[in-house]
């Protein structure tokens, strides 16, 4: 028997990769601010689910990534590394009380401080990777700086936009 | 032993991190023999095809725009024709009859699937392949001047490195003076290139024209590159840090041609001979 919760992950991986790949790719703000929308995908993988299995996810997705957009292995590489860190933010961020079970990480179950306290180190570590493997080093360093944070903002609100705008289970929080 | 797999039990998660991310760095590296594959980019055919269905839907929006383009090359090309077949003195004879150097150029005509403008390595993914004799290596243009090189060939669809790619150089002169110097994409800009080693003893003018030299099979001479757009010599400098504006507009690429140069074994081999004789 398939769960539900999969189903709906796995819609949500194919949604927010063609998200991705046909609209947010194109669309850059000031030459500087991308939005890696697809990461809203790795960040709502269950709180509990396997660290390994975890890494292996943002190697599909990186992968899927880097072949549409001929960067092979710079997405691979920061989506891993995302998902490793990923653990550590859930760990440093339990709130008191530890987490219920199969909880999911949305602004809807842990609330928006949480929410926000989970993502932006995960996006800022995804996106200095990112960039800086892409620019093959520090040599633009502070060109390079800026598009990381315009890129971690953009990206940020998008997905919170988001969190909003598809909260199916609206769930009482105590 | 058994101390052993518990250590390693405990830290499974960072060595397979770690073993992940060496490959990820390993195929990042070795990039080229990975490229060339053509399985893991965009000129896979499912992914290919995949990307020409959502670049149908784009296209629409700027039928006209391409339209227009496309006739006012058209009167360009019919504008050069007339006035070749209506001039009198043709003086590199050679050049007009020598059937080898007439068919030394083939253009392919290719639609642009696939482009990137904001990464510091940027391809392009046009629709035409090895059924079509692309072959790795050959030059890409437009009306506008020159576009890349061709870096990866499947059956129907190729991967351009454009040149808004940090690795991509290509020879280049300036048209007035004739001086040799090579063009490279700063990483920044997408209107803007550098020109390299330009040495002091040239006076370069703000406007003069770059073309490309000509020198190896890649490009034929003269095609459009840019204008000098800025100029600067620090003094202990051996070479001029010129600035290009470059004539294409990459964000906008819908229609270029792959160039097919038929001489270009024979030239390879002649200068084997020689170039290559140390090696």
């Amino acid at each position: 028997m398939i769960k539900k919760s999969n189903i709906i992950l796995l819609v949500s991986f194919l949604g927010y990769l063609f998200l991705y790949l046909f609209l947010f790719k194109n669309i850059v703000l000031f030459d500087k601010a991308f939005c890696f929308i697809y990461l809203a995908f790795l960040l709502s993988i269950p709180i509990d689910s396997n660290r390994i299995l975890d890494m292996f996810i943002g190697l599909v997705t990186g992968l899927v990534v880097d072949i549409f957009s001929d960067s092979l292995g710079i997405h691979t590489a920061a989506s891993i590394l995302f998902m490793y860190f990923r653990y550590y933010l859930i760990q440093w961020s339990t709130p008191q009380g530890g987490y219920e079970g199969n909880a999911l990480p949305s602004v809807n179950s842990m609330g928006l401080s949480w929410y926000l306290t989970y993502t932006i180190p995960l996006l800022f570590v995804h996106q200095v990777a990112l960039f800086y493997i892409e620019a093959g080093g520090f040599s633009l360093f502070f060109y390079t700086l800026t598009k990381v944070l315009m890129s971690t903002l953009f990206t940020l609100l998008v997905i919170i936009l988001f969190q909003y705008l598809f909260s199916t289970s609206r769930k009482k929080r105590l | 032993m058994r101390r052993l797999f518990l250590i390693l039990h405990k830290y499974r998660a960072t060595l397979v991190f770690v073993a992940l991310e060496f490959i990820c760095f390993w195929m990042i590296t070795t990039q080229n023999v990975f490229l060339s594959a053509s399985f893991f980019n965009s000129s896979n055919s499912a992914v290919a095809s995949v990307l020409t269905s959502s670049n149908k839907v784009k296209n629409y929006f700027a039928l006209g725009k391409v339209n227009e383009e496309l006739a006012t090359e058209n009167a360009k090309l019919k504008r050069n024709l007339k006035a070749f077949q209506q001039s009198i003195y043709r003086l590199d004879t050679r050049v007009l009859k020598d059937p080898d150097l007439v068919g030394q150029y083939e253009f392919v005509s290719a639609k642009v699937i696939n482009n990137s403008i904001n990464n510091v390595h940027n391809h392009v993914t046009i629709n035409v392949g090895e059924k079509r004799a692309i072959e790795e290596g050959m030059g890409v243009v437009n009306q506008y001047g020159v576009v890349g090189k061709i870096t990866t060939v499947s059956n129907n669809y190729s991967v351009i490195s454009s040149l808004l790619n940090a690795d991509v150089m290509i020879s280049s002169k300036i048209k007035r003076t004739g001086h040799l110097g090579t063009t490279n994409w700063s990483g920044k800009n997408i209107q803007e290139a550098n020109l390299l080693y330009i040495p002091r003893h040239i006076i370069p003018i703000l406007g003069d024209t770059i073309i490309t030299s000509g020198y190896n099979t890649v490009f034929p001479e003269g095609v459009m590159i840019g204008t000098i757009k800025s100029i600067g010599l620090p003094d202990a400098a051996n070479f001029y840090e010129l600035e290009i504006a470059l004539s294409n507009d990459y964000g906008k690429l819908s229609h270029v041609y792959v160039i097919k140069n038929n001489l270009r074994e024979e030239q390879r081999l002649t200068e084997e001979g020689i170039i290559g004789d140390h090696d």
